[in-house]
Order: structure tokens, then C-alpha cells, then sequence
């Protein structure tokens, strides 16, 4: 199971440096390059830095307010304790050691 | 008559009994005391239950007749090997005897130790080795490295199948490192144990390096530098006494699952305290642990590798009675970043607790990898993905709670949703595994 509190921030990088990249040539080519940056930066911070692009596709499973985390945690471990899963047949794996 | 001959059977094996209890002698124990140091036995006396000790080859004697050591025999052989219970479950102990030779590790004292991890793994229970050894018995020569090969081999075949505990109460040096080094726990004693393959004198010679045994590798070192120890105890009873606790967390054996305490509900168990831990501004750092305490039952928090690899916190706790092992990013630490000593202790946390059905609960606040020459160049791509492996093999009931940042390949490393989803391939059983 996979929660995340609502402060979550799940993205492939923080928004600084996601926005820099993804909007470099817009930035570079604005009359005020900071002013766009700051606004880039909001821009992806308001679409990305959230659980809820997660959510949305099921990667989070709830999206769920800390106090309540003790309580829902308690359950899923109860919901998950027959858990059965096989890998597949090997004499062993080869982690990387 | 009769009655003379049986008296003189009794005494011979009374004589015998008190020889073996005093291993080295009355003066090499008041120089183990000295030393700040318990005996073998006293050590086993606070590990164990209250009379639960039951010894196995007392009597066992060395064969070497080479360097004038058919000259000098011991009952035991330096180590006090046999079975007992610790809060009434079952465990294996050998402790080795300083006062015997040094500890020296000889054919028939590796013996008596394969001879209990042979029973702790057909019966199902933990071994633990309280080590205190000055090394190979030298005057044996192969046949004393010979013992130590039977013993490595035994470590790695229990491996997954026995939790096997290892505490060092005195040196460990050379060759003898490498069976605590399998084992899955090692706890050590600070200022009277030290661990090194090779001493401070071979150190000097072949790299002029000045270092003291403690420098090189006492428990300081071992618990902050290397990560080679995963406690770090003031003193020998506070090293017993975390032993124990840590046995409370595991179960007996791989087929088991650990011993769970009564709970309870007691209603609501909302924690309102967990609300105003992160803060606002997304940089400023959190303690994890009051993350974890918030969610745990009261006072269960038990942490290994506490100095080492600070930037993720790992142990056992109770959630509802449950025993679960916890892994979490440490934003107090380098923001959270994982790097190779955060993604080895962890991946070897997740191994411990999958072997052992422990379920795992992960707090997830990570901004990414560390960057830089000196960790790509050490290898934190392989090291990185030894977590990574470790989460995507683990079968145990797995929870990620994403506290703040998950970011980048960090991200999918920490138990993310799509490692899970890896278990449920083709092999799954009967498809309950979807998505836990």
C-alpha cells in the first residue's frame, strides 16, 4: 500500500531545477528572465509538487491527513498480513553486490 | 566396597565439573574483571533466563600435541557452547573464553560452535556468539583456520534461515571477523572490543600508519565510520540487555512470523502531533523520528545503524502490537539524500525483515540522490540499486507513506507502487499480491 500526506511533493525533480530545464528557452527569451522563472517555478509546483498526479494514476493509493496515519497504517498491515506472493524459480538472485 | 568406587566416580566428576567452571584459572579471571571485562559464563548467566543454561561439550579437550600445548589442556576448550531461553523462547549461545588460551579459536572449539549452529538450524532457533578471541589457536596452525572455514560455512548456510546474532566483548581480529560479518546483527562492547583483519602493528608496516586497536576498529569506528557494527553499547550488560530486546522484535525462524503483544484498540488512535511536523517552507529539515514516534506504539522504537548512514533511519518498532521494521529518510541529515552508506544499510535492513517476515513500513521524504565525483566513483549506482533490489524482492507487507519530497529515481527506490507491482508477475500465486 502507498499513502502520501497531502505535503507530499512527488516529481522527477524539484521545481527550481525541473522548471529551469523544461522552460529554458522561454526564460532565456522573456524581457524579465527571473519574473519567468518565478512564474514557471509556481507553474510546476502547482501541477507537480503535489501526491495527486500520483494519485490519479494509482501509484498513491490514498492521499490521507498525518493524524490519521497510525490508525490506517494499523489496518493495512492487519488487511495485508496473509499476504502470499511467489517469485519466480531461481536458484538465486544475483544482487548487486 | 562398591560404595568407595562410587563415591570416587562422583568426586572425579564433581573435580571435573569445577575445573571446567573456572576455564583459564582464578587469576586470568581476576585479569578478565581487571579489564573491565565479564567471563564467558557470566556473560551467558545475564543473557539467559534464570537457570535455562544448558551446556553441551564441557568436557571437550584440543588433540594438538605441537609447541608444548600437550602440556596444557582445558576443560571447554575456550568457549562455553549450549542452549537456554531468553524470555522463554529458545536460543543457541557459545562464548568464547578469554581466559583460556587467549579465547584462541582451536579444531575442537570450532567444533563445539558447529555443533550448536548445526542444532540451532535443525531446531529452528537463534544462534547467538559472544565473541571474545584473540584469534587462531597459531600452534594448530591449519587445522585452526580449518575450524573457522566450518564455521563460515555453517554462518552462510543458516543465513535467512536463523537469525544469528553476533557480539564482540573483546578483540576479533584477522580471520575471526568474518563470521559476525555474516551473521545478521553485530553489537559491540565500546573501548574493550575492537574488530580489524589486519592489527595496528601489520597496519604500520605495510602502510606506516599510525593507529591505535581503537582507531582502527573499535566500536566507535565500527558503529560511524564503517557500518560494520550495528550497536554500539556502553558496557557489556547494556550489550546483553540489547540483545534481548533486539530477539523481541524476530521471530525464531524463517517459518515463523515475529511474536506479536496483545493489542488492544483503544479507540481512537488519531495522533494529532503528526500534523505539525512538516514544515512549511519544503527545505527546512524535520526529525524523522518524531514521524515514527508519532505513528508507533509508545517507547518500541528500537534503531539500528543509529551513527551510521544518518540521512535514512532504520529499526524495529510495534504498530498495534505488530512488530514491523521501519525504514525512513532523514531530512536532519543532508536533506534526506540517499547516498551508499544510506542505500547499504537500509537494503541490508529490508533483507533482514524479509527473511524474517517483518513487515516493512517506509517514511519517504527523499530529494534524490547524492551528487559528486566521490560517490559516483565509489559506486553509488551499484550500491544504490542493492536497495532498490531489496525492496523489488521483498515479499513481505510493504507500506510507503510519503511524507514530503520523492523525487527523481529516489523516488521508485523507495518502495514506490511499481516495485510492488514487480511481485505480482506471473509467478504470484493466486493474484492477491496486487499492489501490496
Amino acid at each position: 500500500m502507498n499513502y502520501a500526506w497531502p505535503t507530499a511533493e512527488i516529481a522527477v525533480m524539484g521545481a527550481q531545477g525541473a522548471a529551469e530545464i523544461i522552460f529554458k528557452r522561454e526564460i532565456a527569451a522573456a524581457e524579465d528572465p527571473e519574473a519567468k522563472l518565478a512564474e514557471k517555478v509556481q507553474e510546476y509546483k502547482e501541477k507537480f509538487a503535489t501526491p495527486y498526479r500520483a494519485a490519479h494514476r494509482g501509484f498513491i493509493d490514498e492521499v490521507i491527513m498525518p493524524h490519521e496515519t497510525r490508525a490506517k497504517l494499523i489496518k493495512a498491515f492487519k488487511m495485508l498480513e496473509n499476504k502470499a506472493v511467489t517469485l519466480p524459480r531461481k536458484k538465486h538472485g544475483n544482487i548487486p553486490l | 566396597m562398591a560404595g568407595e568406587i562410587r563415591q570416587a566416580q562422583i568426586e572425579t566428576l564433581e573435580r571435573k565439573n569445577a575445573e571446567a567452571l573456572l576455564g583459564g584459572g582464578k587469576e586470568r579471571i581476576e585479569a578478565q574483571h581487571k579489564k573491565g571485562k565479564l567471563t564467558a559464563r557470566e556473560r551467558i548467566h545475564l543473557l539467559l533466563d534464570e537457570g535455562s543454561f544448558e551446556e553441551i561439550g564441557k568436557f571437550v579437550m584440543h588433540r594438538s600435541k605441537d609447541f608444548g600445548l600437550d602440556k596444557q589442556y582445558f576443560l571447554g576448550d575456550g568457549v562455553v557452547t549450549g542452549y537456554g531461553t531468553i524470555n522463554g523462547r529458545l536460543v543457541y549461545v557459545f562464548s568464547q573464553d578469554f581466559t583460556v588460551l587467549g579465547g584462541s579459536l582451536s579444531e575442537t572449539h570450532a567444533e563445539k560452535i558447529v555443533k550448536i549452529m548445526e542444532l540451532a538450524m535443525k531446531n529452528g532457533a537463534p544462534v547467538i556468539g559472544l565473541n571474545d578471541s584473540g584469534g587462531a589457536r597459531i600452534q594448530e596452525g591449519v587445522v585452526s583456520l580449518g575450524g573457522y572455514a566450518d564455521i563460515f560455512y555453517r554462518n552462510t548456510l543458516a543465513s535467512g534461515v536463523i537469525p544469528q546474532i553476533s557480539a564482540i566483548m573483546g578483540p576479533c581480529a584477522g580471520g575471526a571477523v568474518y563470521s559476525p560479518a555474516i551473521t545478521d546483527f553485530i553489537m559491540m562492547v565500546e573501548d574493550t572490543s575492537y574488530m580489524f583483519v589486519t592489527g595496528p602493528n601489520v597496519v604500520k608496516t605495510v602502510t606506516h600508519e599510525e593507529v591505535t586497536s581503537e582507531e582502527l576498529g573499535g566500536a566507535s569506528t565500527h558503529s560511524t565510520k564503517s557500518g560494520v557494527t550495528h550497536f554500539s553499547c556502553a558496557n557489556e550488560v547494556e550489550c546483553i540487555n540489547h540483545l534481548k530486546k533486539l530477539l523481541s522484535y524476530i521471530p525464531q525462524n524463517c517459518e515463523e512470523l515475529p511474536p506479536s503483544l496483545p493489542y488492544e484498540p483503544q479507540g481512537d488512535e488519531t495522533r494529532e502531533v503528526l500534523d505539525t511536523i512538516i514544515p512549511e517552507n519544503p527545505n527546512q529539515p524535520y526529525d524523522i523520528r518524531e514521524v515514527i514516534e508519532g505513528i508507533i506504539d509508545a517507547d518500541s522504537f528500537f534503531e539500528v545503524h543509529k551513527n551510521f548512514g544518518e540521512n535514512i533511519v532504520v529499526g524495529f518498532a510495534r504498530l498495534g502490537g505488530r512488530s514491523i521494521g521501519i525504514v525512513g529518510n532523514q531530512p536532519a541529515v543532508l536533506a534526506g539524500v540517499l547516498d551508499i552508506n544510506a542505500s547499504t544499510k537500509a537494503a541490508r535492513f529490508v533483507r533482514f525483515c524479509d527473511s524474517f517476515n517483518v513487515p516493512l513500513l517506509v517514511l519517504e521524504d527523499v530529494p534524490g540522490f547524492l551528487p559528486g565525483t566521490d560517490q559516483e566513483w565509489r559506486g553509488i549506482i551499484t550500491n544504490g540499486a542493492k536497495l532498490l533490489y531489496a525492496f523489488c524482492e521483498a515479499t513481505v507487507p510493504r507500506i510507503t507513506v510519503i511524507t514530503r519530497k520523492a523525487y527523481g529515481g529516489a523516488y521508485d527506490v523507495m518502495n514506490s507502487k511499481h516495485e510492488l507491482r514487480l511481485a505480482n508477475g506471473r509467478d504470484c500465486r493466486d493474484g492477491r499480491a496486487g499492489g501490496c
